[in-house]
């Protein structure tokens, strides 16, 4: 064979293989989205005809309008919490040796291990027993523990890559150690800090398993509606919900990429 | 060294270290140093990898406080203050410029955390900068600058405090070698200029004897030697500074004692007369090591005469100027001879016999092989 074709077949090939993994990543989705622009009360795909009415009840259901409130609410708080407190242990494995520490990575990465049925079992119980059983504190406690390593862990990367001798400089220049922090190491971090937080907030607000534990009806968010909606009805109007939550998430993740860089925030691995 | 007469001149240098020490763990990074840096002065500190240098640096500057010993700056004792109030001008080998932040604000850095005006901000900065041939490049992003200026802008930075020392951690290092050579220039002109008493780290010997007014030479956290450029590599204190500083030949042989005088026999029949300038330190000694740089030996015709000695060409390294020829001589080992031009390249190819003459005035005879 003429290794000019025999490239084209390679390179053909390969893109072929891209595509389809593409196509397979992203079939759920397309399913969904286009299910969600028929005009049949039925949920039914291919289409027979496309509308955006699922699109309009999606939008004007109170039970969606509540639960997205909550969301943003229990996302707000959780990610926010998660934010400061995995700075400060990202900040301390990173700059401090103490007893104790593998530990602290060990229960830091524990959400990764842990199943968030189980977290979620685990806050209903412990909620309970405090007598805050389905209240906001309970579902954003469970938050936090599930997305506190993805901040964390953006947070230490973010220290590693950053020069010790930049500190060491401003200090030289006669800062003192919180003008550093103020003036140097936390401008630098920011991007991520703010992509932590992002992904924090993606995580938290589209949250399920956890979340049909410890909320209530008062205090449900948008995947637990979802969920109530789609064991009552079969209308498309899930499939419109379900569209536009792709599309905000998918907003806040290009957000998020463009401040950090997105192998960068899943990246397990350190590159100094 | 003389450890008293160092103690007397640390009372009243700029920068002045007594008996100071460090060590991490069980490595003593930096040995019982003693040195006093006078006004003005441009002190270089010069040694291999790992021999304590940059320990030392960090140590004035205050990023590492010191095991045991002394640390002043100005009459006052700073070994443990904490960096950011002693009053040093730091250039970093990578620079360390925010990256965050425009040339501007990088170089009125300093000012700002001293609370100036923003009058006077403006002005200084505006001075620094012009200074260093950077006026003009105010709103810049530090990123959007070639090596060579992200230096200048570094040590605008440092020198726009007016610090009581400027501390330079190898900042040549990163630059290709053209540059340097500019910048090593430039560097000493601008130090010259300030009249800023200034401390420099290096592990390049040439760089170090091109720009010092001293040397210190440390080797595993020791000082070797103190002295000026043309003093270190003229006489040496030891085997390291003779071998760390320039090339130079080592042998190693016998001393023999006879009524005609004293002859090194470094093995196989092989004799040198030495001149009894060098004896001093071997007195009693039967054996010895001998340094003496390429330049003092010679490619000869005549063979008769004393200390020539015959070999064998191994090769040559042609550098312009002159060429370095080395010669298997038995009894000696491999042996370097600068010669100038290239000529000798084609009178006395590779494996033809050759004499050479050795001009033992400026050699070095020393008991130990190392450090003394």
């Amino acid at each position: 064979m003429p290794p000019r074709i025999a490239a084209g077949l390679r390179r053909g090939s390969f893109w072929s293989a891209v595509s389809l993994i593409l196509v397979f990543m992203t079939l759920p989705a397309v399913v969904v989205f286009v299910t969600s622009l028929s005009a049949s009360p039925i949920l039914r795909f291919p289409p027979q005809s496309l509308s955006l009415r699922w699109y309009e009840q999606a939008l004007t259901y109170r039970d969606f309008r509540e639960a997205f409130a909550n969301g943003l609410i229990i996302t707000a708080f959780a990610s926010t919490i998660a934010l400061v407190v995995g700075t400060a242990f990202a900040y301390l494995i990173e700059r401090y040796r103490f007893p104790g520490k593998g530990l602290i990575e060990l229960v830091l990465s524990s959400p990764l291990i842990v199943p968030h049925f189980t977290t979620g079992f685990g806050f209903l119980l412990l909620g309970a027993r405090l007598g805050l059983a389905r209240s906001f504190v309970v579902v954003v406690a469970a938050h936090v523990t599930l997305v506190l390593p993805f901040v964390a862990r953006s947070v230490y990367v973010s220290l590693r890559n950053l020069d010790p001798n930049l500190e060491r400089s401003a200090a030289n220049l006669g800062a003192p150690p919180v003008q550093v922090l103020l003036k140097v190491t936390l401008p630098l971090l920011a991007p991520g800090m703010i992509g932590g937080w992002l992904v924090a907030g993606v995580l938290s607000f589209t949250e399920f398993t956890a979340s049909l534990y410890v909320t209530a009806f008062r205090t449900q968010n948008l995947p637990v509606a979802m969920y109530a909606y789609i064991r009552e009805n079969t209308d498309p109007t899930i499939a419109a919900i379900s569209a536009l939550l792709i599309l905000g998430t998918t907003g806040l993740m290009l957000l998020a990429n463009w401040l950090v860089g997105l192998e960068r925030m899943l990246n397990i691995g350190d590159h100094r | 060294m003389s450890g008293l007469e160092e103690r007397l001149a640390g009372s009243r240098g700029v920068v002045a270290l007594d008996r100071v020490s460090r060590a991490f763990g069980a490595i003593v990074a930096v040995n019982d140093v003693s040195l006093a840096i006078e006004p003005g002065e441009f002190l270089t500190l010069l040694g291999p990898s790992g021999c304590g240098k940059t320990t030392l640096l960090n140590l004035i500057a205050g990023f590492l406080e010191p095991s045991a010993g002394t640390i002043r700056i100005g009459g006052r004792d700073v070994g443990h203050l904490p960096p950011h109030l002693r009053g040093t001008g730091m250039v970093f080998q990578n620079y360390a410029l925010f990256p965050h932040m425009n040339v501007f604000d990088n170089v009125a850095f300093g000012l700002r955390m001293r609370r100036r005006r923003r009058a006077e901000v403006a002005r200084l900065v505006g001075h620094a900068l012009a200074m260093v041939a950077l006026d003009g490049f105010e709103s810049r992003r530090v990123r959007q600058l070639s090596g060579g200026q992200q230096q200048r802008v570094a040590l605008a930075r440092a020198i726009v405090i007016e610090p009581e020392v400027l501390l330079l951690d190898e900042p040549l290092s990163a630059l290709d070698k053209n540059l340097r050579g500019q910048m090593q220039v430039e560097l000493k002109a601008l130090q010259r200029a300030l009249g800023i008493t200034t401390v420099f780290v290096t592990h390049d010997q040439s760089e170090a004897l091109s720009m010092s007014d001293r040397i210190v030479v440390l080797d595993r956290g020791r000082i070797q030697q103190i002295a000026t450029p043309v003093a270190l590599y003229n006489r040496p204190a030891n085997g390291f500074v003779a071998s760390f500083i320039g090339e130079i030949n080592h042998l190693r042989g016998a001393l023999r004692r006879t009524a005609e005088g004293t002859f090194f026999e470094p093995g196989e029949g092989q004799r040198l007369v030495l001149p009894g300038s060098l004896l001093e330190r071997c007195e009693g000694r039967d054996e010895a090591h001998l340094f003496v740089r390429p330049e003092h030996l010679a490619v000869v015709d005549e063979s008769d005469a004393a200390n020539v000695l015959s070999g064998t060409v191994e090769t040559h390294v042609y550098q312009g100027t002159h060429t370095q020829l080395h010669a298997a001589v038995p009894g000696c080992g491999s042996i370097q001879v600068r010669v100038s031009g290239g000529d000798v390249i084609t009178r006395y190819p590779a494996g033809a016999p050759v004499r050479i003459r050795f001009d033992l005035g400026e050699a070095l005879l020393l008991p130990e092989e190392g450090a003394g």
